[in-house]
């Protein structure tokens, strides 16, 4: 205070109290009204007329109010003060001071709020009741604009940061009243969240994914909206002069609700990138809040819009263009084109957006790889996808799934017609069933009957070109030679490994070569699983082949003219046909019933396929049945060998009885030419006992063993081969004559009838040995 | 207008906002106030002072009136 005016105090001091007190009591006063009047309540009142001119007016009476402010115009245009504010301000506190009643004691000078305080708050001073230690005073103006820094995160002089609570607070020191502190706790709030969101986006913007980064650019989107509030705020502050904290919060609380979200999102997606943001972003969208909603599914979709860009460009153009590893399609750039559609492609099961189910991420990886293996396998590059629909946005799962299953249908449908059309798939199919499943029945048996002697050599013996040229000729004198040259030059002979002691039959096979792009359905696992159904049924076909072999029946009636002799022929011819009745419907079995029948339903399935998946998956349904009802699956394991067992005596039975007709046929023309009267005593004796006796052992092995293989068929619980038990026994000749047997047996060795099956299975047993 | 007819016009109308607003000063006190609010006294002190010294006068009027 300056000097001037503190030689005034005294003067008013007396003015006010000369009436009632001495004039020697009244410098003990002063002191007191001195300090008072230096105190440090000095820079709290607001220095604005029309603010206190209005709380003037608000208080009189309305017929002085006309009256207050022309004086108050007329004190405007006197240019006599300086601080029209502030005798204003005095007036206006000491205005209804007549009605107040008065306190007893002055030291309650400093008491804290006068009365009216609560009516005027904004434009007061606000003081601490806080203590001594809260001593100093804020203007609200001030905390609003402290408060207006700290939602925008930005640390004020009054509103600072305090990590011991995690948020922005008025310092403790600060006197503002409970109330006030409580309310700028609440706005600041969104100051913290405002942090977290840019932090965010500080630390997510440069970060290589396509996906935070657009999630950057939606909540920087919504930052600016934010931004746009608080400029708004701020000039209402500084020009219009008409705001005050519960405004602030007004204004502030669908932000603050808005912020949040934005500040759990970036949350949820903190570490996270491509399909696992989507996927956790999507499960905020299942929330009730249609406000909440909105907001999300905005986002959401923005975040999404690489992804689904990638989606159509994947299934329309069959191209990724993933910088960053974020899409659910993954790429393996070393694999060869030949194994594209196996290896190339694969999902990543990470990246897929959770709300995708199973089948459309499948369905999306499907399309695009069907692209790709037109485009590169079959050698279509003019051809283009397009798609009618436009392409939806993420959130809308069933428009995206229409639109995924669309495209989905052109492509597949294009792929498969290439495949059908300009590959010949059926056809190819076709002409393997016809090669190698023996279904050119004449093609086959020229071909046995040319190949015959030359694999009976030494498997290392026999030259590759040499059966190839007898191939050529079996195709040239067969049905085959009609067939397209496409298929026929895919055709080739192929030697399997070869082991020491290995004779031609063993190693031999024919073999088709399928090129890009059917190899991918004929994969190599497939092609061997046909060899080895081929090489089974050639092996069978062997076996009729050369039981049918002898065919000279003129010879046969000739040997039966020798009258001891043919009963043994005849015997043998009967065990021949035995035999040959076996091979024969076990043939008729596999082709009729596994070949043909497998392959009628594979025909048919085919004509419904939309997919090279299901292509592929009904191709090897077809070849595991042919693996399956031929024995050759691991469940028919034992089956498989007993059949075989079957098979190698059959194919000596052929040797044994040339043997004998030879012999036969030696001593028919021995006795001739001796045209001798003592014809045919010794005839038996002349002729081939070893060979006999072969033909008896090998009948008895032969006829044990389709026991055994008819009992292992009927104890299986497969249908089929139930039925082909049935089918060998249709007329109950072996179980009658096992029967027979056993009755026999049982006679001869007069025992118990139960203990004859034991001595058979130990026959049984001693056979195999041999 | 020379300066002193505007301070004393001034005066008047500050005067007469006193006496709509019912302070009970009077004139001269008032031009004490005004010269102290001009050299910058705080006017919340200012006015605290004034109305202190009016209850210190009531109570001592009272006071005195008792004994």
């Amino acid at each position: 205070m300056d000097p001037d005016s503190a030689k005034r105090v005294p003067v008013l001091i007396e003015r006010l109290l000369k009436q009632e007190l001495p004039a020697e009591v009244i410098p003990r006063y002063q002191p007191y009204f001195l300090r008072l009047l230096a105190s440090r309540i000095n820079p709290t009142v607001v220095e604005d007329e029309s603010q206190i001119l209005n709380s003037i007016l608000r208080r009189i009476s309305p017929q002085n109010t006309a009256k207050l402010q022309d004086l108050y115009i007329r004190l405007t245009r006197s240019r006599g003060l300086s601080r029209r504010w502030a005798i204003l301000y005095v007036l206006s506190k000491l205005f209804d001071d007549n009605s107040v009643a008065i306190p007893g004691s002055s030291l309650e000078l400093l008491a804290p709020r006068p009365p009216e305080a609560p009516k005027i708050k904004e434009k007061i001073p606000i003081i601490s009741k806080k203590g001594p230690d809260a001593q100093m005073p804020v203007l609200e103006k001030e905390i609003l604009r402290d408060i207006l820094f700290a939602i925008q995160g930005i640390e004020g002089k009054y509103i600072t940061f305090s990590m011991l609570e995690d948020s922005y607070v008025i310092q403790p020191n600060i006197g503002v009243p409970d109330p006030i502190r409580k309310m700028v706790g609440e706005l600041a709030e969104l100051g913290w969240l405002y942090k977290k969101v840019v932090k965010y986006i500080d630390t997510n913007i440069e970060q290589p994914s396509l996906t935070s980064q657009s999630l950057c650019y939606a909540l920087q989107s919504d930052l600016a909206e934010y931004y746009r509030l608080i400029a708004l705020l701020e000039q209402q502050r500084d020009e219009l002069k008409d705001l005050n904290l519960r405004k602030i919060m007004l204004w502030c609380t669908e932000p603050l609700e808005r912020m949040k979200w934005l500040a759990i999102i970036s949350d949820a997606a903190e570490g996270l990138k491509g399909g696992a943001l989507v996927s956790s972003l999507y499960s905020y969208t299942l929330i009730g809040n249609p406000s909440v909603k909105a907001i999300i599914i905005r986002i959401l979709d923005e975040v999404s819009m690489p992804i689904v860009q990638m989606i159509q460009q994947w299934m329309l153009e069959g191209e990724i263009n993933d910088p960053y590893h974020e899409f659910f399609v993954s790429t393996n750039l070393a694999t060869p084109d030949d194994r594209l559609w196996t290896q190339k492609y694969s999902l990543n099961t990470e990246m897929v957006p959770s709300f995708f189910t199973p089948q459309l991420a499948n369905k999306i990886l499907l399309t695009g790889k069907s692209i790709n293996f037109l485009r590169r396998c079959c050698k279509e590059e003019n051809w283009i996808a397009a798609s009618p629909l436009e392409l939806p946005k993420i959130h809308d799962l069933v428009g995206l799934s229409k639109w995924v299953d669309s495209a989905a249908r052109v492509a597949n449908a294009e792929l498969v017609k290439v495949l059908f059309e300009k590959y010949r798939f059926k056809e190819h199919c076709n002409s393997i069933r016809k090669y190698l499943l023996l279904g050119q029945g004449d093609f086959h048996h020229i071909l046995m009957e040319l190949v015959n002697d030359t694999l009976k050599e030494k498997a290392e013996k026999i030259y590759k070109h040499n059966l190839f040229s007898i191939l050529e000729s079996a195709i040239k004198s067969s049905n085959a030679q009609f067939h397209d040259l496409e298929f026929l030059n895919r055709l080739d002979v192929k030697f399997l490994e070869v082991s020491p002691g290995d004779i031609g039959w063993d190693v031999f096979t024919l073999d088709y070569k399928v090129d890009p792009p059917l190899n991918t359905i004929f994969t190599p696992q497939a092609m061997e699983k046909y060899l080895r159904i081929f090489k089974f049924l050639w092996r069978l076909k062997r076996v009729q082949f050369s039981l049918n072999s002898y065919q000279a029946g003129r010879e046969i009636i000739m040997l039966q003219k020798m009258k001891e002799i043919a009963p043994i022929i005849h015997s043998c011819l009967l065990r021949k046909t035995e035999i040959l009745h076996f091979v024969n419907n076990l043939m008729n079995y596999l082709m009729v019933e596994v070949v043909e029948g497998s392959w009628a339903e594979f025909m048919k399935s085919l004509d419904s396929v939309q997919d090279l998946d299901q292509i592929i998956e009904v191709h090897n349904a077809f070849l595991d049945k042919l693996i399956m009802k031929s024995f050759l699956g691991s469940e028919t394991d034992a089956i498989l060998k007993q059949l075989l067992r079957l098979l190698e005596p059959a194919l000596r039975f052929r040797q044994s009885q040339n043997t004998l007709f030879l012999s036969a046929k030696e001593e028919y023309d021995r006795l001739s030419k001796m045209l001798s009267e003592d014809e045919g005593e010794d005839a038996i004796s002349r002729i081939s006992l070893e060979s006999i006796e072969d033909i008896k052992q090998i009948s008895e092995i032969f006829s044990d063993g389709v026991n055994k293989f008819r009992e292992q068929l009927a104890e299986t619980d497969r249908n089929h081969l139930k039925f082909l038990a049935f089918r060998l026994d249709f007329n109950e000749f072996y179980s009658y004559s096992q029967m027979k047997r056993a009755d026999e047996n049982a006679k001869m060795m007069n025992i118990p009838f139960f203990r004859v099956e034991d001595d058979i299975e130990d026959a049984d047993q001693e056979e195999f040995k041999f | 207008m020379s300066e002193y007819n505007e301070a004393k016009e001034t005066l008047e109308i500050l005067h007469e906002i006193s006496q709509i607003l019912n302070t009970g000063l009077d004139k001269s006190t008032l031009s004490i106030l005004v010269s102290l609010c001009e050299n910058g006294v705080n006017p919340e002190a200012l006015a605290a002072v004034v109305k202190e010294l009016k209850r210190e006068a009531a109570a001592l009027k009272a006071g005195s009136g008792k004994s």
